[in-house]
């Protein structure tokens, strides 16, 4: 039996047929998907069912069906799981008047960890805010809010890390701080989950994703795989050059292409065999004449994945 | 040859070349808007219920003394009406003052700050000043209409049963109108003024409302406390008194019987006045002040 | 000869001890502008000065040639601004509000009505704009705020984190009616920290650092180089090889190469040695550097 990429070999955390319904609206519907060490990506639209997942995951909901099991156990049982997992929330859950290291700290004792006071000071560090760690929170910008909430999420060194749009108000020096400090955490075996709307941070930090859609699973795996799993959708290519009716005209009578468009920034060609078209161009260029200055692939980013995801239903 | 022909009309974006009021414009608008904020308008209905009830309240009993004033002159002509006249209905429309401008207030004030639409007005041709003197403005408008509207009725109805004539009356009378816009004026800014005072730092409606009312009348007893006190100077902590200096300014102006804590103590009544004068002005500078921090 | 949209000489501003502004000198024109900056850098601070909430503690600053800081109401009848978080009431519903928003510029009752309407058509709200703005989605508000900012049809629009909180299909369509603003004659002010946003919508891009301008410029000035890159799907070694041996500068990273000449043309040139070994081409094209580069000060040399 062939396993579902929605599945991973060794898991840590697994969600096994879950459904959850509030009165008539069913929010997730028959989800089954499995993480394990590494980065993840949870993706959907708003309102699509990632948030609710998000939260039977971390035990604040339970499922009305399945179950959600951490490390072979269901959280909400056994109180002991939630020391293993540490929750980013979206939302601003912080106390404005505590500093940042009172805030960590707290959160470190609330965990349970023998040393709160060294735990903080690390999860300071390790998130960038030692300098500003002894002034109230309130007084913090959007990315520092940010990196407070990860440095307290981390602070209980969890194996599991979840986190809700992470990088949020972040600049873009943070933001790599940021994903640095995920991938490091995922090399020492750390299972993270980050679900984000920013497709395009998604792609740098991770290959894999879980894409929700309608409270159903959409999609899941590698994300170049899952590109090749759409057969039905041709791949989109983009080319420039200095003789553009004459190349497409080329282009048109060769059976991989199906549609050649001209537009004023080229042309745009709908193959499905992106190989071999990448194999016959360059002749075809030498052939008449023309110099091609850019030939790239349209629709295999994250974010045309995921448009062609939402838009099948 | 075809002559039918067709057109297509573009659905997009058109520039504005119509006319633009600039700056009265916009604060003619601020105005208005204050003004439906107030009284629940073009907002859910429970909005309504609060504001319209004690406009009602302001207005009806109008109704009945004017009626009562009829009856008892159809029996007797001559005999005055024991129902009082302009300064017992000023007097009664004071709670109902202090009772309106306590949500009122906040509700001009707090949502536009906690809710971010001050960046709306930042974009606009007007200044910070504009905006708390539009919203002043609006609260004032709306508490002088249901202040003033049952005392015109009232200054009418009696004009009309008056011996010298309805004509004659009314010319005759006109001081008393004068009594009631300066006792009107007094209510409004001694009991507007602290209400828009904590409207501009508190941060949710209901709770800057009780604060206010809680002052209010704290106030009242504070001085009343001070009034006891026997050590020199003690008598100055009844001019703390928010809630009754326009009460002294009504009793002033209608010449009646004083009995509050600052007459008490030995204060002339402008001294009240004098009073509501600072806090108004006082109010005017911090709220300047703070809104131009944001806006 | 028209005034730069947004212009600063000399520019500076501090809170107390802290300077978040200083030295800082700016003329940009009319166009789509970008404005990125790393968190503290002084890009809200820049915001507040140029809508007049603060006054500069030195220099000058100019919006469509106007000084905010000498006549405030002058320059905010030109602009329109939609901030970071939400700025919408939520008692009110979305045609109420709009329309108020009209008002507030001065346009008429009812023609603000009209404008309000033709407005929130265009950005999306349809039977919706008759309920209150506090049962609006993100998306929702969002467009409902972009609307708030353009009603009025002002010269130049600063936008703040616009597609904070939006999904990937809100994100696209706020981008989209972003870039359309351009066309409607409107000059467009972009702060965000989403620099792919950036690069999709805007044609210059400011850059501030430590309260002062690190660059000001087109973005495709800042971003073009004459480095090409190419991904190859196999036989990269043979290609790098052969490059290399026409005389060209070749990097490989994986089945990527980096190749620069100045002796041939560089497009030319990978053309040909891919027909001739005949090695499959997964893409290529100039190398751009991304803002994300030059923000992260990794910025590649032009060759």
């Amino acid at each position: 039996m062939t396993s579902s990429p929605a599945l991973v070999a060794d898991p840590t955390v697994e969600v096994a047929a879950v459904s959850k319904w509030f009165g008539q609206k069913v929010a997730v519907s028959d989800v089954t998907c499995s993480f394990g060490q590494g980065l993840t990506g949870l993706l959907g639209p708003n309102g699509a069912g990632k948030t609710t997942l998000l939260r039977m995951l971390t035990g604040l909901t339970l499922p009305s069906q399945g179950k959600v099991l951490v490390k072979g156990q269901q959280p909400r049982a056994n109180v002991e799981r939630y020391k293993e997992i540490g929750f980013v929330p979206e939302e601003s859950a912080l106390y404005n008047t505590l500093t940042g290291r009172d805030y960590i700290t707290y959160a470190a004792r609330l965990s349970g960890v023998t040393n709160p006071g060294q735990a903080a000071s690390q999860a300071l560090e390790e998130v960038g805010l030692t300098a500003d760690a002894d002034r109230a929170v309130g007084g913090f910008s959007k990315g520092m809010r940010q990196r407070t909430k990860v440095a307290a999420a981390l602070v209980h060194d969890p194996e599991i890390l979840i986190l809700d749009e992470p990088l949020n108000g972040t600049d873009p020096v943070q933001r790599a701080h940021l994903i640095s400090l995920f991938r490091a955490l995922t090399e020492r075996g750390n299972t993270i989950i980050v679900s984000s709307h920013v497709l395009q941070e998604v792609e740098r930090m991770t290959d894999r994703v879980i894409a929700i859609v309608d409270g159903k699973l959409a999609a899941a795996g590698d994300i170049a795989a899952i590109r090749r799993a759409m057969s039905d959708i041709p791949y989109r290519v983009v080319i420039e050059c200095d003789k553009t009716r004459q190349l497409g005209a080329a282009l048109l009578s060769h059976t991989g292409v199906d549609s050649v468009t001209i537009d004023d920034r080229g042309l745009h060609i709908e193959t499905s065999d992106l190989a071999g078209l990448g194999s016959i161009i360059a002749g075809l260029a030498i052939e008449h004449d023309v110099r091609l200055s850019r030939f790239a692939p349209e629709d295999e980013s994250l974010e045309s994945v995921f448009r062609y995801l939402v838009g099948r239903r | 040859m075809d002559d039918r022909t067709g057109a297509v009309f573009d659905l997009g974006y058109k520039p504005y070349d119509g006319e633009r009021l600039g700056r009265s414009g916009a604060i003619r608008a601020i105005v208005k808007d204050g003004v439906r904020r107030v009284m629940g308008l073009r907002r859910k209905a429970r909005k309504k219920v609060y504001p319209w009830g004690l406009v009602v309240f302001a207005v009806l009993p109008a109704t009945v003394f004017i009626g009562l004033a009829f009856t008892l002159n159809a029996f007797s002509p001559e005999a005055e009406s024991p129902f009082g006249g302009h300064a017992e209905y000023m007097g009664l429309t004071g709670a109902i003052v202090l009772l309106f401008v306590a949500l009122a207030a906040p509700e001009l004030l707090i949502p536009d700050r906690e809710e971010g639409v001050l960046a709306v007005y930042s974009s606009r041709p007007l200044t910070a000043g504009d905006y708390v003197l539009a919203r002043a403005g609006a609260l004032f408008a709306v508490v002088a209409s249901f202040v003033l509207l049952p005392n015109l009725m009232m200054y009418i109805g009696f004009a009309a049963l008056d011996d010298r004539g309805l004509g004659a009356a009314l010319l005759g009378n006109l001081g008393d109108l004068a009594r009631v816009l300066a006792a009107m004026t007094a209510y409004i800014v001694g009991y507007g003024a602290p209400a828009m005072l904590i409207a501009t730092y508190a941060k949710r409606t209901g709770p800057a409302a009780g604060t206010y009312l809680a002052v209010m009348f704290g106030s009242a007893a504070f001085a009343e406390a001070f009034q006891r006190i026997d050590f020199v100077g003690a008598r100055f902590g009844t001019m703390l008194s928010l809630l009754q200096h326009p009460e002294v300014v009504r009793s002033w102006v209608f010449d009646k019987q004083q009995n509050a804590a600052p007459i008490a103590a030995g204060f002339e009544p402008w001294a009240s006045a004098v009073a509501i004068a600072v806090l108004g002005l006082v109010t005017g500078y911090l709220m300047f002040r703070r809104y131009r921090r944001e806006l | 000869m028209t005034a730069p949209a947004i212009s600063a000489q000399n520019l500076g501003h501090a809170y107390g001890d802290v300077i978040a502004l200083h030295h800082l000198d700016l003329e940009v024109p009319n166009g789509r502008i970008g404005l990125v900056g790393a968190n503290g850098a002084g890009k809200t601070t820049f915001i507040k000065i140029l809508l007049g909430i603060l006054h500069p503690t030195v220099g000058k600053v100019g919006v469509l040639g106007s000084d905010p800081a000498e006549d405030v109401v002058a320059v905010r009848n030109r602009i329109g601004y939609m901030p970071e978080g939400s700025c919408l009431p939520l008692a009110q519903s979305a045609a109420d509000f709009v329309s108020y928003a009209a008002e507030l510029a001065g346009i008429p009752a009812h023609e603000a009505r009209q404008r309000a309407s033709d407005i929130l058509t265009m950005v999306g709200l349809h039977e919706e704009r008759f309920r209150y703005l506090g049962d609006f989605s993100t998306g929702m508000k969002q467009r409902a705020m972009l609307a708030q900012a353009i009603v009025h049809d002002p010269e130049i629009v600063f936008l703040d984190e616009p597609t904070a909180g939006l999904d990937p299909a809100g994100r696209e369509e706020m981008l989209d009616l972003i870039s359309r603003l351009g066309g409607f004659g409107i000059n467009v002010l972009v702060s965000s920290h989403v620099l792919p946003d950036i690069e999709r919508t805007c044609d210059w891009v400011v850059m501030l650092d430590g309260g002062q301008v690190l660059r000001s410029g087109p973005l495709s000035g800042l971003t073009e180089t004459n480095i090409v890159e190419l991904e190859v799907i196999d036989q990269v070694d043979t290609v790098a090889a052969e490059l290399a041996r026409l005389g060209a500068t070749v990097e490989t990273r994986g089945n990527v190469i980096i190749l620069s000449t100045d002796q041939f043309d560089p497009f030319i040139m990978a053309r040909d040695v891919l027909a001739a070994t005949g090695a499959p081409l997964r893409r290529m094209g100039a190398r751009s550097t991304t803002l994300e580069d030059i923000f992260l000060g990794e910025a590649p040399t032009n060759g």
